[in-house]
């Protein structure tokens, strides 16, 4: 059974449930969520499925409170099963949730990926805010397809930061831009200003019109003031 | 300078920092560093919920990136939004008052503007996942400073 349940309605739930409840042959056919505490509700689920002990049932701690969100979580653990893995990763994605898509990422075949299988995945990480999760995949694609051009750059586009070794002395006057920032800043604000060591040099609209007025912008801030 | 109890140094360079709401709609202070992206000098505000660095996309624009040093058009999310741009690896400095810059090669992230997506008055962010993440860094409030070094 493949069901988009992390959006339904709560009457939709409430139905399916008790579609659920008669093919379990659960005494109470047609009953409603209101026959049911969560924790109830949880363990029929279990019977429904004709399975037990194999359910994370943490999720449900979310919300006590809201009926429908209780409803929904149980839902979501129900059908992971009945989902491949692929929409895991993509329902995660759309929903923007990255603990649920480590956890799907964990149950995926690898092995068996391509390499355009590891870019797909490593999109729909970066879309699901699983960040580091989007470097690790792209740094194992990348190893395991050296001659892919477009896994390399991933996996370097997404590596981790790193120092480089050209440092040069600080600069003691940019304490001065700071100083006019604190200054002035209520006198320009919104605007933006090209600032050289506590001098203001130009004012614009836009960062392109700022930019065309200061020829030489060699150690010029640029910047809005906010 | 910061430094560890067997005076190895924590940090490496110190700016003092402003503190204050980063766009007119926001109420919270933030902390806006003078940060070199490239060759430009621009503001930028420390967020370590962001990833990357998030790039004001009028900075971008006057920045030079090549579109061939970035990933195709990606989606990631901001403040739980969904935002399209694209993804580039671009050197940026962080400006020392006192001690030394502090240059990194950081995950870059500049927004696409669009009809049905605006990046709004924000500066430019400093994000914690590809860009902080391999620093030390340490802010003093007493007097605004941000203190930052690289790991050994």
């Amino acid at each position: 059974m493949t069901i988009e349940a992390y959006s339904l309605p709560r009457s939709n739930i409430i139905t399916w449930i008790s579609q659920l409840d008669l093919s379990a042959g659960h005494p109470k056919p047609g009953s409603t969520q209101n026959d049911f505490p969560a924790v109830e509700i949880l363990e029929w689920f279990k019977l429904a499925r004709g399975q037990a002990g194999d359910l994370d049932v943490t999720t449900l701690a979310m919300s006590v409170t809201d009926s429908s969100s209780i409803y929904g979580h149980t839902l979501q653990s129900m059908i992971r099963p009945s989902m491949t893995t692929w929409e895991r990763l993509e329902t995660a994605s759309a929903q923007g949730n990255e603990t649920e898509f480590i956890a799907a990422a964990k149950l995926m075949d690898w092995e068996n990926c391509t390499a355009e299988d590891y870019i797909k995945a490593i999109k729909l990480a970066l879309s699901a805010a699983a960040y580091l999760k989007a470097r690790l995949l792209a740094t194992d694609g990348a190893k395991r397809y050296h001659e892919d051009a477009k896994l390399q750059k991933y996996a370097h586009v997404l590596a981790p930061p790193k120092v480089l070794p050209n440092r040069t002395p600080a600069d003691p006057t940019i304490r001065k831009n700071r100083d006019w920032m604190m200054e002035h800043g209520i006198e320009y604000r919104g605007r933006w200003v090209a600032l050289r060591a506590g001098f203001l040099l130009a004012t614009a609209s836009s960062m392109k019109e700022l930019s065309e007025q200061v020829e030489n912008k060699k150690g010029v801030l640029l910047t809005k003031v906010y | 300078m910061l430094r560890f109890d067997n005076d190895e140094p924590f940090s490496t360079g110190m700016a003092t920092y402003l503190y204050r709401p980063a766009t007119a709609e926001e109420t919270s202070p933030r902390i806006l560093l003078q940060i070199q992206v490239g060759e430009q000098l621009i503001s930028a505000f420390v967020d370590t919920g962001s990833p990357y660095f998030l790039c004001d996309p009028e900075v971008a624009s006057t920045l030079g990136l090549s579109p061939e040093d970035a990933l195709g058009s990606e989606t990631i999310r901001f403040r739980k939004e969904r935002l399209n741009g694209k993804i580039h690896r671009f050197p940026v400095i962080f400006l020392a008052e006192a001690g030394e810059n502090l240059p990194v090669e950081a995950t870059m992230f500049v927004p696409d503007l669009t009809n049905d997506q605006v990046w709004g008055d924000f500066p430019s962010i400093i994000g914690l996942s590809g860009c902080l993440e391999r620093l030390r860094f340490a802010v003093d409030p007493s007097n605004d400073r941000f203190y930052f070094g690289a790991l050994p």
